[in-house]
């Protein structure tokens, strides 16, 4: 390409303008990954064919509250799975535990939640990968994989202390990637032991026998006087949480990495006219050569193209690398307690990112091209 | 020489226009960016009442219940000289999603803890005497458009005894909080007696306890001392200062605060590449007009005073517009983000290293040319032999 | 020792120098630009200096205006040991005693042709109203009042370097240094700017010293003298 040649002598103003569409591409794929990777962690966490009863009003589990006969009131609804054991439904106590985290003093609030052995017909992504599953009545846990990454001493082995009780880790287990896997699971009768709080359940997560059917169940359980519930199907409940908090991130991040897009193009801009005198000089001797207006106006824009393009893939390749698969934790999530997740760098995301690159590098090539494409040729030829 | 200055800015108005704007934009990202990195940081200014409050909680899980007789024993404690209680939950007006967050307080100690909470005197009396009545914060009212006298229906997670979940509340008053935005500046009070008589659980319970304390350096002491009081009950309890506390929670925000530095650091340094660049390449291209600058009799200090002077000014002037508009955006950005993070504002601290950085940005941005500047030799610039 | 005495017709030379040699390193070797060089210019004098690229002319022009310092030798302007000078006093000293007229013009292109005269005034105590009399004065001198509100861009070369002329004279300085002034224009114009200097000299009493390689420029000077690789003499090395 003629005009690339020129810029391989004179190196440092197309290298600042490839630093520059760099810089704003990997803040858009930070935005972007850590977006992408909080809401997979919400969207993997549910499954169509399961519904939650919560108190209704409740926000959030722990707010939520049922008893021994509502559980069994629930039990009974139509559309719930039955087995030969029972109902397939899993009532839960979910309360949280403040643990120290990795590398840090601070302690953060990680959900325990009591379950009976129903839990993991129901939640059928849950698998132990290591250790074993609690015996009931032992002050036995499992922990999440993002939770035993996320905290100190949450591994095999390890025992949790709080409130005059030890709890021992004896399993660590994923959930597919989801919430689950930053949480840590006891038996419940345990677990309402040692908060006092008797046979009072959190929520109840019932198998429905298709996910179709929950519009009957929740009819059903409208009917019942002792149940003053709220039905959610739950994967378009977490789902619903994880659109408002990829809300936040999109809304903050998005116009912050459109507005840093912005100053890159204004500065490409100023750059190129800065040098706009060498290369007018350069365009109107190839114009003199014999090379048409129009294929040495389209070269300079092409060139800014070109730079945003490998400013554009070099952040996407440094964005893969550091980002992919960062580990982090963040108050989005049970009330007050912490999600685990990992950020995600997907193909989709990196051609964001270079479409966006591409469209800086077309803007911030346009003005001067225009500009240089006004100078007749004799007058750019005689500053020579 | 301010006309040497002037005279350059003129020469290319395309261009100092431009850089300006680059300067602006770099300021403004990085005005908003602290601002929201303070909010996470859960930092707050620390209003003289705030350093003499303790905050006692549920060891175990922050914010479970507790019971109320907690407080006979806390008030023995030495050097604690006033204890109150709340139980805190949310509540919705209308709609779900029309957020109240409701405290349940004892109306007689709670006023001793907080003295910086302010209520008219005949709406505070007012309340006192009314059962389901409620002090509400002045941005609530107008949120919802309540006037004193009103009276409301709050839903709620909480069941009743009777079924239902709703509180029937009339609105008393309103309640300023002084010591800026702890949580959502959405905030009501009620009566913990209507709260417990009414509720179907968790009766004779409440999730926090705050005490005030006879001085800061006190805390420590008293601390161990109410914890010690219950270290062989059930549950425990884990007793900080409330700033510690809310550190704690926006801690919890974790890699954020890091993300954003590490995001600022990007756009500080792409600025500094870009302004470098310009002012480098226009001394670059005056110098030869500097050299007849020179020979006319200009003196080498005076020259190169001008090109940091260009450079200072242009990274002053648009930084300084850049942090105006940060502001505004703050301003803006708080409304959106006020249910899930406080604080976000400017702070004195956040504009001086603003400045510092733009100061220190013009200095990288123009140590070359005004080195070569100062380096210029006449003679070769002038075109002789 | 190649030296030459110029007689001079009246007490005092202007410009004197004395024994003036310059030494220039390039890369390893050191060049002898000037050698030993002695020069007296009486006040009202203009005096051509010819000689081929190489020969040391410009390095001595600069010399003559202060913008270099000779390695040995001393360079006695008006009375004053200029070589003595620190950088500092020698901008000083630059701006009140010496106006330059450059081949290239070197013209501000941001300022009018007013603004380019009157900027060698910004370095005197006058006020805003009183620089702008006298550069309209200078200006109307080399007849390009009408043009004041131009731009370099909008004048001639001819013209651009009449307004270069009037900037070189209006701090009335001592010498006029001028460097190959004619050597960017055509001859009708070129004619016309050395009427001007002869004007200048002979009517206004201004000492001019000029650089230039056209002997029909040369002419146009009271006197000539020839460079030679560092060495002034009165007749051409052949």
């Amino acid at each position: 390409m003629l005009n690339l040649r020129s810029a391989g002598k004179r190196p440092v103003i197309p290298l600042i303008m490839i630093l520059g569409f760099m810089a704003v591409v990997l803040v858009m794929i930070l935005v972007l990954s850590l977006g992408l990777g909080l809401s997979r962690t919400f969207t993997h966490t549910g499954s169509a064919d399961v519904a939650i009863v919560m108190s209704s009003g409740a926000y959030s589990e722990p707010e939520s509250h049922f008893d021994e006969d509502q559980v069994r009131a629930i039990a009974s609804q139509p559309g719930v799975v039955q087995t030969a054991h029972g109902a397939l439904i899993s009532p839960e106590f979910v309360t949280s535990v403040s643990l120290p985290k990795q590398g840090s003093d601070v302690d953060a609030d990680v959900v325990m939640r009591g379950v009976t052995a129903n839990a993991f017909r129901v939640h059928a992504q849950i698998h132990i990968i290591a250790g074993r599953l609690f015996n009931p009545g032992l002050h036995e846990v499992i922990v999440g994989r993002q939770a035993a990454q996320e905290y100190q001493d949450l591994q095999l082995g390890d025992s949790i202390r709080s409130d005059n009780n030890t709890w021992k880790v004896v399993g660590i287990f994923t959930a597919d990637g989801g919430l689950r896997e930053s949480e840590i699971w006891t038996d419940v009768a345990g677990l309402q032991a040692a908060f006092h709080v008797g046979d009072s359940y959190s929520d109840v997560y019932v198998k429905l026998t298709s996910p179709e059917v929950i519009k009957v169940f929740e009819s059903g359980i409208k009917r019942d006087p002792r149940l003053d519930v709220a039905v959610f199907s739950e994967n378009r409940y977490f789902a619903q949480i994880a659109e408002n908090y990829s809300k936040i991130v999109n809304n903050l991040g998005i116009p912050f990495a459109v507005l840093m897009g912005l100053g890159a193009i204004v500065g490409a801009v100023n750059l190129m006219f800065a040098s706009l005198g060498t290369r007018i000089r350069e365009t109107a001797l190839f114009r003199a050569l014999g090379f048409s207006s129009l294929s040495t106006t389209l070269a300079m824009l092409l060139e800014v193209m070109v730079y945003g393009l490998i400013g554009g893939i070099a952040a996407g390749l440094i964005g893969y690398l550091l980002f992919d698969g960062y580990q982090a934790g963040t108050t989005m999530g049970n009330g007050f307690s912490q999600v685990a997740f990992q950020f995600v760098v997907t193909p989709g995301l990196l051609m964001a990112g270079l479409a966006f690159a591409l469209i800086m590098g077309f803007l911030g090539g346009l003005f001067p091209t225009i500009r240089a494409a006004r100078v007749p040729v004799a007058k750019a030829l005689r500053e020579i | 020489m301010f006309t040497l200055i002037w005279m350059n800015f003129r020469r290319n108005k395309g261009r100092t226009l431009l850089t300006l704007l680059s300067v602006m934009i770099a300021f403004l990202l990085f005005g908003v960016l602290m601002a929201v990195r303070h909010g996470f940081s859960g930092q707050r200014p620390e209003s003289q009442a705030a350093t003499l409050r303790m905050t006692t909680l549920n060891k175990v899980a922050p914010y479970s219940p507790m019971p109320v007789e907690y407080a006979e024993r806390i008030a023995e404690v030495p050097g604690v000289k006033a204890v109150t209680y709340l139980s805190a939950f949310a509540g919705f007006y209308q709609k779900q999603s029309n957020f109240v967050l409701m405290f349940a307080v004892p109306s007689a100690t709670v006023l001793q803890v907080y003295p910086d909470l302010t209520v008219q005197p005949n709406e505070l009396k007012a309340w006192m005497a009314d059962r389901t009545g409620v002090l509400v914060t002045p941005e609530l009212a107008k949120q919802y458009g309540w006037r004193v006298g009103d009276r409301v229906p709050i839903g709620s997670a909480i069941q009743h005894k009777d079924g239902g979940t709703t509180w029937d509340v009339t609105i008393d008053g309103l309640i300023n909080t002084r010591d800026g935005a702890q949580f959502s500046s959405q905030k009501l009070f009620m009566h913990y007696k209507y709260l417990d008589e009414a509720r179907a659980s968790n009766q004779g319970t409440v999730d926090t306890f705050v005490e005030l304390v006879s001085s800061p350096s006190q805390t420590v002491e008293v601390s161990h001392a109410i914890d010690h009081l219950f270290i062989n009950a059930s549950p425990q309890t884990l007793t900080t200062t409330s700033n510690a506390l809310l550190q704690k929670a926006y801690a919890a925000a974790g890699n954020v605060g890091a993300i954003l530095t590490g995001v600022a650091v990007l756009v500080f340094l792409s600025m500094l590449l870009v302004v470098g660049a310009i002012m480098l390449h226009t001394a670059r291209e005056r110098l030869s007009e500097f050299a007849v600058l020179r020979a006319l009799g200009f003196r080498r200090v005076t020259i190169t005073g001008v090109v940091l002077s260009e450079t200072i000014l242009v990274c002053l002037g648009g930084g300084l517009c850049g942090l105006l508009l940060a502001y505004f955006l703050i301003g803006a950005l708080q409304h959106v983000l006020a249910q899930q993070v406080a604080g976000v504002i400017m702070t004195g601290f956040a504009v001086v290293v603003s400045i510092a950085l733009m100061i220190v940005l013009a200095l990288l941005a123009g140590v070359v040319p005004a080195l070569q500047t100062w380096r210029l030799s006449v003679r070769d610039a002038l075109g002789a032999a | 020792m190649s030296a030459v005495a110029v007689e001079n017709t009246r007490n005092q030379p202007l410009v004197n120098l004395r024994g003036v040699t310059k030494l220039y390193k390039r890369g390893s070797e050191t060049v002898e630009v000037l050698k030993r060089l002695d020069l007296a210019v009486p006040r009202g004098d203009f005096l051509a200096l010819m000689g081929p690229s190489g020969s040391g002319k410009t390095t001595l022009m600069n010399i003559l205006g202060g913008l270099d310092k000779p390695t040995s030798g001393e360079v006695i302007i008006d009375g004053q040991p200029i070589h003595t000078l620190s950088d500092s006093a020698l901008s000083g000293w630059r701006a009140r005693h010496v106006g330059f007229v450059f081949q290239l013009y070197h013209l501000l292109p941001v300022l009018s042709a007013e603004q380019n005269v009157a900027l060698p005034l910004m370095l005197t105590k006058l006020s805003g109203p009183e620089r702008k009399k006298r550069a309209m004065a200078a200006l109307t001198l080399v007849g390009l009042e009408d043009r004041a509100k131009h731009k370099p861009a909008e004048l001639s070369g001819g013209q651009e370097q009449r307004v270069g002329i009037a900037r070189a004279i209006v701090t009335d300085p001592t010498i006029l240094l001028c460097d190959e002034p004619t050597g960017d224009l055509d001859r009708k114009a070129g004619d016309e700017i050395l009427e001007l200097l002869q004007l200048l000299n002979k009517e206004h009493g201004k000492t001019i010293i000029m650089v230039t390689h056209d002997p029909h420029a040369a002419a146009k000077a009271e006197r000539t003298l020839f460079m030679n690789k560092g060495v002034l003499g009165e007749e051409p090395e052949a």
